[in-house]
């Protein structure tokens, strides 16, 4: 009986710390699951990757989240203009890309944007013959235009 | 209460409504769709869509540019396609033909031509909005191995717009006080 009453606040306190993984873009999560599934192979570990991303990201980037896959077989997944619709159809149809860029040799990048509150959440899909890259985050534009005038002296003010 | 004569009334409605919009406003965005079939043949494509929340959106990013910002805050959208080919003759004159061709409705102007060999055919056209102002606005370049079509939807101030050049999608054409190059 206590065991169970001490789990409720345990239990209740994982449901609220997993709302905000809930309000993450499911596109990205979506993505990656497709083209591992495209792939049969699993994203590089970002483990360490992703810690040294959010120490060392732009001020006005947070929720960086990304996936690497590292020497596929590009003909694996959808091709040429093939993937165009499956990204799209991952994504969703609500969504259209901002920038699109495809090139003869496969070569396929990807800009999703859209508002969420003040800033902007981004979603970027790179692949190439051998690699893809899936990478979702939001930029504060204020604060990361700020950054981009002067990043040493908001590094040093942050005492980096 | 829901009839069939209820159901035809809201698309008849919807119809009513967008003839009621300026013409300058339907007008001034191209239909560009034909040139997808340029992708297959196109040794880089580059499309640039940005409208609605996204105009929006990228306004913020011109917050120290108060001049570029009110510019994209008036606008309704620029979209930008940018077709590359590894050999000349890879669009036809068919393909160039059907953005001419909506160029040459009521309302639009050429505001600069340049055809050269070097650089192709560069053409500015503006839109007028009927009130001297303007509603749209399109570069269009037809080189040999390139087409780009930039389709800028909204009131432009022709003054500014070269604070944008090379923002947002927008290729640098030398749209200052010397005109396109």
């Amino acid at each position: 009986m206590i065991g169970r009453l001490g789990l409720a606040p345990v239990l209740a306190a994982v449901l609220v710390a997993g709302v905000p993984v809930q309000a993450r873009d499911r596109a990205f999560s979506r993505l990656v699951d497709r083209l591992e599934a495209h792939y049969q192979k699993a994203p590089m570990g970002t483990g360490f990757l992703g810690f040294l991303a959010r120490c060392f990201s732009p001020e006005g980037v947070s929720g960086l989240r990304m996936a690497i896959f590292e020497d596929v077989d590009s003909r694996r997944a959808p091709l040429g203009g093939d993937f165009d619709a499956f990204v799209q159809r991952t994504v969703g149809p609500d969504r259209t890309p901002l920038v699109r860029v495809a090139r003869k040799d496969g070569e396929r990048v990807y800009l999703y944007a859209r508002p969420q509150g003040e800033r902007m959440e981004l979603l970027v899909v790179a692949a190439e013959a051998t690699e893809a890259v899936v990478l979702s985050m939001k930029v504060d534009p204020e604060r990361f235009q700020a950054w981009m005038e002067d990043p040493e002296g908001l590094a040093r003010r942050r005492g980096h | 209460m829901s009839s069939p004569l209820s159901h035809a009334f809201v698309p008849a409605a919807l119809v009513c409504l967008l003839a009621a919009l300026p013409a300058s406003a339907q007008q001034a965005r191209l239909k560009l769709d034909h040139l997808n079939a340029l992708a297959a043949k196109a040794s880089e494509v580059v499309e640039v869509t940005l409208d609605g929340q996204a105009l929006a959106m990228g306004a913020k990013f011109l917050e120290k540019e108060p001049e570029a910002r009110a510019l994209v805050q008036g606008l309704t959208g620029i979209y930008v396609k940018v077709f590359e080919f590894e050999q000349p003759g890879a669009y036809t004159s068919a393909d160039v033909e059907a953005i001419r061709s909506q160029l040459q409705a009521p309302g639009w102007s050429r505001i600069v031509q340049v055809k050269s060999r070097k650089d192709g055919d560069v053409g500015v056209y503006v839109l007028s909005d009927g009130k001297g102002g303007n509603a749209g606005m399109v570069i269009f370049v037809a080189e040999a191995k390139e087409l780009v079509v930039v389709n800028i939807v909204g009131p432009i101030d022709l003054e500014k717009l070269s604070s944008l050049e090379g923002r947002m999608g927008i290729p640098k054409v030398g749209l200052g006080k010397g005109g396109a190059k």
